[in-house]
């Protein structure tokens, strides 16, 4: 325990990367898409960092890249306050300052050789990205079975990663489905609220598969509740929270649910932990 | 441990040859007349001032023409010699290091501040305030730990108890402990462990705290509390801190005090608050030492007695009357 002060690294210094490349993707949300070659940053699917933009402060922000995608890492930001004002200010080759990686993550043990099923909602998508392009890369895709993908936002206007939605729909190896809440003229895809796809277009057999939600609290709410009368046990539905977050070390002592840090011992929860969890979110 | 006795005059001059800062708790110097006599030296309010500065710069950043710069803030070596009572200490081992010196993720400006610390625990005989309830949560008068330099009065002169080589010169030029003493000393310790083991809350009262986390009671515990948040600056083992930024072009990233009683530490970006009011934030405050702390912290409380916030409170909520009146709810609720 007793290391010179010298060998312990500042906890709380992020790093600054360049911007390799912005990619618009809604009115209020955009992609970066950060040059991190030659570190030692290595994350996991589901895990988050905070973003530093020097003047204003900090965010934590889910990555949405895969570890499999070699020196880059992205986030996905929707413009609501501060910070995330700020980052959108930014533009290529700008630097952004980074901590992390923080949280747990998407549970890979209990998923690998398993159908997963994927239900987005909004920008909820970014996190589930990160481990959909896991699951998708070449080497490991032969460690899982089916892959469903359900993705879902209030308008055509509010789909994220539409660019990336067209490669994930020619492929073969997964289904994938999206829906808006509204239409509009030009849309001519499915229009629905996402449990109601869920339960009337999406038959699985609910005790092979693992469901795997993100997105803004009440369309979690009701998709848990939709997957459930689906007849999937708890332990098979897995989310991740958000939470005012500070310091992703467990520390600063704001994120718990109970005596559980989200930023530490989240953000990744199956339903049947949040069952045992006092509902403080 | 090494041990010996010395007078309270060989005691002072010791302390005026420390080459560096000397604190001293205001609940040690109310009570160290024996051991300083008219001495005075610095007051602090608490412990965590020391190692966990209200306001603290983290790093700094700065623009010029080829963009941010970050630079890492060391903290100065600064030796810092703190007097305290034992439930104070206990902050210190028991609390604020479990948290800032988490193997997994040292904050390098506390390790420097708590490698630079020298601790003095002044033991207690007796309760030295009414408010004072350390038997409670696993502590008690003469609670020391081999790091710092135990003190107690003693019939011969100034018992001193140490395996720390910060103290040395002390410890050189104390005398043998006579078999009396010794025999006086044991017989102390042995009444203060009594008193610990009976005073002390069974193990499982954290567990069983939390499973009242939907008990009714917490809504009356609420009400007459103001949400001022003095009470959590007092205390010592309070951690909880902001992370925020000073300056645009040139300034400092700050690590400041921040509690659990304001609504803003909890607000999410959407306006949606997981404890919007003054039941779910008191609640916060007692679980988190009560159940939360122990049960991630082998049974540590986050609580270490000391009675300050009891003290300072300007509407006189008992932390004490709380915890005994949710203990005596235990087993009547589930979570
Ligand atoms: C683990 C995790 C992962 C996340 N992942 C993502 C992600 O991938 N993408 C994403 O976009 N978001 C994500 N978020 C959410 C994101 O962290 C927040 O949206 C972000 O922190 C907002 O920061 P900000 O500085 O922009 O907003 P702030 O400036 O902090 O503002 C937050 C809100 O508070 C209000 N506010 C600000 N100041 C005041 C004031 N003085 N008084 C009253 N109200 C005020 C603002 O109007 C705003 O609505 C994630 C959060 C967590 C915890
Ligand atoms: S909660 Fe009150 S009694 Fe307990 S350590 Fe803090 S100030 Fe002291
Ligand atoms: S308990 Fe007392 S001191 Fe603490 S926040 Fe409430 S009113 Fe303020
Ligand atoms: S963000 Fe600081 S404890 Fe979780």
């Amino acid at each position: 325990m007793v290391l010179a002060p010298d060998e312990v690294r500042n906890i709380y210094l992020p790093t600054l990367y360049p911007i390799q490349e912005i990619i618009p993707e809604t009115t209020d949300i955009k992609t970066f898409r950060l040059d991190v070659s030659g570190s030692s940053f290595h994350h996991q699917p589901g895990q988050f960092a905070e973003l530093f933009v020097p003047g204003v402060g900090e965010a934590p922000i889910s990555i949405t890249s895969s570890p499999t995608q070699k020196g880059i890492l992205e986030f996905s930001i929707k413009r609501v306050g501060a910070v995330t004002a700020a980052i959108h200010r930014l533009n290529s080759q700008d630097r952004l300052g980074v901590r992390g990686p923080y949280g747990n993550t998407f549970p890979l043990p209990d998923l690998v050789h398993q159908n997963l099923l994927f239900v987005g909602g909004g920008i909820g998508l970014a996190p589930l990205r990160s481990l959909v392009n896991y699951v998708l890369d070449t080497e490991k895709r032969p460690d899982f079975q089916k892959v469903i993908i359900l993705y879902g936002a209030r308008s055509p206007q509010d789909l994220v990663f539409k660019w990336e939605l067209e490669t994930w729909k020619k492929r073969t190896d997964l289904v994938l489905m999206v829906t808006v809440d509204r239409g509009d003229d030009h849309y001519k895809g499915r229009v629905g609220l996402v449990p109601n796809v869920l339960k009337e277009d999406v038959t699985v057999n609910p005790d092979l598969w693992k469901g795997i939600i993100c997105g803004p609290p009440i369309m979690i709410k009701f998709t848990i509740k939709a997957l459930l009368e689906m007849g999937f046990h708890p332990k098979n539905i897995i989310t991740t929270l958000e939470m005012r977050m500070k310091c992703g070390l467990g520390k600063c002592g704001r994120c718990n649910i109970g005596p559980h840090y989200v930023c530490k011992d989240g953000p990744v929860f199956t339903y049947e932990q949040l069952q045992h969890m006092p509902g403080e979110y | 441990m090494n041990s010996g006795i010395v007078t309270t005059n060989g005691f002072i001059s010791w302390l005026k040859t420390y080459s560096g800062r000397i604190n001293i708790t205001e609940k040690a110097e109310k009570y160290s007349r024996e051991m300083l006599g008219d001495h005075q030296f610095p007051l602090i309010k608490n412990v965590k001032e020391v190692l966990f500065p209200s306001y603290d710069r983290v790093y700094q950043y700065r623009w010029d023409q080829k963009g941010w710069k970050l630079n890492d803030l060391a903290v100065p070596a600064t030796p810092t010699l703190l007097v305290a009572l034992p439930c104070e200490a206990r902050a210190i081992f028991e609390v604020l290091d479990r948290v800032f010196r988490k193997e997994d993720s040292i904050d390098s400006g506390y390790q420097q501040r708590r490698q630079d610390l020298s601790l003095v625990i002044f033991g207690c005989t007796a309760a030295p305030e009414p408010t004072c309830f350390c038997t409670r949560v696993g502590g008690n008068g003469l609670w020391t730990h081999p790091e710092a330099l135990f003190v107690l009065p003693v019939s011969s002169g100034l018992y001193i108890e140490t395996e720390n080589t910060v103290f040395s010169g002390l410890m050189n030029e104390a005398k043998p402990v006579e078999e009396a003493t010794r025999k006086q000393i044991q017989e102390l310790n042995k009444k203060a462990q009594e008193k610990m083991r009976e005073d002390t809350l069974p193990q499982e009262t954290p567990q069983a705290l939390y499973d009242l986390f939907h008990d009714p009671e917490w809504e009356n515990i609420a009400w007459k509390c103001l949400n001022c948040g003095a009470c959590t600056f007092l205390c010592p083992t309070c951690y909880c801190f902001d992370l925020s930024t000073e300056g645009r072009l040139k300034g400092y990233q700050l690590k400041t005090w921040d509690a659990c009683m304001f609504p803003k530490f909890t607000l999410h970006a959407s306006g949606h608050n997981p404890r919007p009011g003054y039941k779910e934030r008191v609640r916060q405050r007692v679980l988190h030492k009560f159940a939360y702390f122990p049960l991630r912290e082998e049974g540590r409380y986050g609580c270490v007695g000391c009675g300050k916030c009891v003290e300072i409170c300007p509407v006189n909520w008992d932390i004490r009357d709380v915890v005994e009146r949710m203990v005596k709810k235990i087993g009547s609720g589930t979570r």
